[in-house]
């Protein structure tokens, strides 16, 4: 069974800034030949390296588990798919991170769209912040009461690390309107999520 | 929050069933990569069903009668001399809808972009909610209803053990067995009762069908030679058809009138009042093994055991039992299911890991192959238990 722990991954989980990819160039590149080769276990190493980070992302973005689950599978099920024309000198993370972020931006928009009531993660987002909570609960209220756009433009930039330039061509927004929704985002989680976390 | 912060709280966020979900992926993900590796293999499949196709173009020259023959023949060859060149796979069913696929263990759904355990399900019966939404899983003394992102909806302790589950097609209404009497409840899991026309003391077979339409008839085999026609709204007997040997299945079709009680060596269809609209005998030298009557009614699906081995899927009319298509040819075939819309029939073929898909029309049969199936159902031998809902739910 693979790892998934993300603590188990260890080194490979950057402390903070800079967020320091999941497999060093070499060591992804290596993986990814012998995957192409026919490999279970670099297939595998390659799984354990970027699944949580996909699945988190999906999930932060969608609040919807069962639907980041799909997302994020589907995500690896398209790179094994392509495994065979995948350039090897392209980073793999960037990739499934474009791929997981768009289908669950997709998932969100489709579902504010459909104003579905039984929702349960967004409901108890919606809730006023408990002070006695621990912080990740008020982190994921904060980020639940954000709306969609806004939610997503923080997870892949401060998760998955994609540049506002990234951002922007996902969402299909200029820069410009990336950063005023980061912006905005940011102050919105600092008074969301309380001094005590400053 | 500066962003040092953020990203090390984002980092540490706990993802609900994180570990369950990334061992579902990774079994996928591994079974796909390992699928990539076997085209070589899928070749050598292909000209295993090619044969297969062939073989059931012969076979029905002895069924097919008259003139419409070489036109058939031709037809055929040409549609189904070859699988599509384009393999389906799991998340894009032919015929489109989803299926719920009992692997022992686990309760699957798969098609429209889905691939998922949805319950744990150990030696379970499962039985699939009328819009596809809900699981209900028979598990020792418990029934319960799964929504499909595996939470649990509801769930009824019983003294007995609980089998057989059959959900009516307007969702309001589940059928099962506790113990050796049949019970209903709301779809909603209120309102359990025991049926007295169900039959006390009589052991159901498992054999139960919902009849589609206005109210709540339920067509249920007993032991005792019986089909019986219950309104369990009313708990009483619509019609009680003495069958004699035991059935091996019951199916409606798609309005309602008409019922299809396959024995071993008897097909035979009734109206929704219990009367006998015809009856055959199945092909010399062969075994009913599983029957199903088309939603159309027009149509059945038949899987056969012939006596000097060998298996075989055939497609026949109702009303006209010379034209049929043996489908496929095998040593080791399986599910038996039409789509919703009847346009296609799935044949399991347990040789080759693989669902067979066949349209039902007359002319231009084309054949559809989901090949790896166990492998990326976690390597679990499938049953295969509905097909539901090309139609999306009403509002």
């Amino acid at each position: 069974m693979i790892a998934t722990d993300a603590h188990a991954l260890g080194a490979v989980h950057a402390p903070v800034r800079g967020v320091r990819p999941a497999l060093s160039a070499r060591r992804e590149s290596r993986l990814i030949r012998a995957a192409q080769r026919g490999d279970p276990a670099a297939l595998e190493a390659l799984f354990t390296a970027f699944w949580p980070q996909c699945h988190r992302a999906a999930w932060l973005i969608t609040r919807d588990h069962s639907a980041a689950e799909d997302i994020a599978q589907e995500a690896f099920l398209a790179a094994v798919a392509a495994l065979d024309r995948f350039d090897r000198t392209r980073r793999l993370g960037p990739w499934l991170h474009t791929i997981v972020a768009r289908r669950a931006i997709d998932y969100a928009r489709a579902r504010a769209v459909r104003r579905e009531v039984h929702d349960g993660p967004l409901d108890c987002a919606a809730a006023r912040p408990d002070p006695a909570s621990r912080p990740s609960d008020r982190l994921l209220d904060a980020l639940g009461a954000l709306d969609h756009d806004r939610r997503a433009v923080v997870i892949l930039r401060h998760l998955l690390d994609l540049s506002p330039r990234q951002i922007a061509e996902i969402l299909d927004v200029p820069v410009g309107t990336v950063n005023s929704r980061m912006r905005r985002a940011l102050d919105q989680l600092r008074v969301e999520v309380g001094p005590s976390d400053e | 929050m500066n962003d040092e912060r953020l990203v090390e709280a984002l980092r540490s966020l706990p993802t609900p069933d994180a570990a369950a979900a990334a061992r579902r992926a990774s079994d996928l993900v591994l079974a796909a990569h390992a699928g990539r590796l076997r085209t070589g293999r899928r070749r050598r499949r292909w000209v295993a069903t090619v044969l297969a196709s062939v073989i059931a173009v012969g076979g029905t020259l002895t069924a097919v009668q008259g003139a419409a023959v070489a036109r058939w023949v031709r037809d055929t060859l040409r549609s189904a001399g070859h699988p599509s060149a384009q393999p389906a796979g799991l998340a894009a069913l032919p015929g489109g809808g989803r299926l719920l696929v009992s692997t022992g263990r686990d309760a699957w759904v798969v098609g429209q972009g889905l691939t998922r355990a949805v319950a744990h399900t150990p030696g379970a019966s499962v039985a699939w909610s009328a819009f596809g939404n809900y699981v209900a899983c028979a598990c020792g003394q418990t029934l319960d209803a799964v929504a499909l992102n595996g939470r649990i909806a509801w769930i009824e302790h019983f003294a007995e053990p609980v089998r057989a589950p059959v959900w009516s097609p307007d969702g309001n209404r589940i059928a099962f067995a506790v113990g050796h009497e049949l019970y209903v409840t709301a779809g909603d899991g209120t309102g359990v009762r025991a049926l007295r026309a169900g039959g006390h003391s009589t052991a159901l077979l498992g054999l139960a069908a919902w009849r589609p339409g206005p109210g709540h008839e339920l067509a249920v085999h007993n032991l005792d030679g019986r089909v019986s026609l219950i309104d369990t709204d009313t708990d009483t007997y619509v019609a009680q058809i003495a069958i004699g040997p035991r059935a091996v299945s019951l199916s409606w079709s798609g309005n309602g009138h008409r019922l299809l009680v396959a024995s071993a060596q008897t097909l035979a269809v009734y109206n929704a009042a219990g009367h006998l609209i015809t009856e055959r005998r199945a092909p010399r030298a062969t075994t009913i093994r599983a029957a199903r009557l088309a939603p159309s009614g027009q149509q059945i699906g038949l899987l056969l055991t012939k006596a000097r081995g060998g298996q075989e899927a055939l497609l026949t009319s109702v009303a006209r039992p010379h034209a049929s298509r043996v489908l496929l040819v095998g040593g080791s075939l399986g599910d038996l299911l039409f789509s919703p819309d009847g346009r296609w029939l799935l044949v399991g073929w347990h040789e080759l890991d693989s669902w067979m898909f066949f349209t039902t029309a007359a002319r231009h049969t084309q054949i559809r192959q989901v090949t790896h199936v166990a492998a990326q159902l976690a390597h679990s031998e499938p049953a295969v238990i509905a097909w539901c809902c090309t139609q999306p739910p009403p509002a």
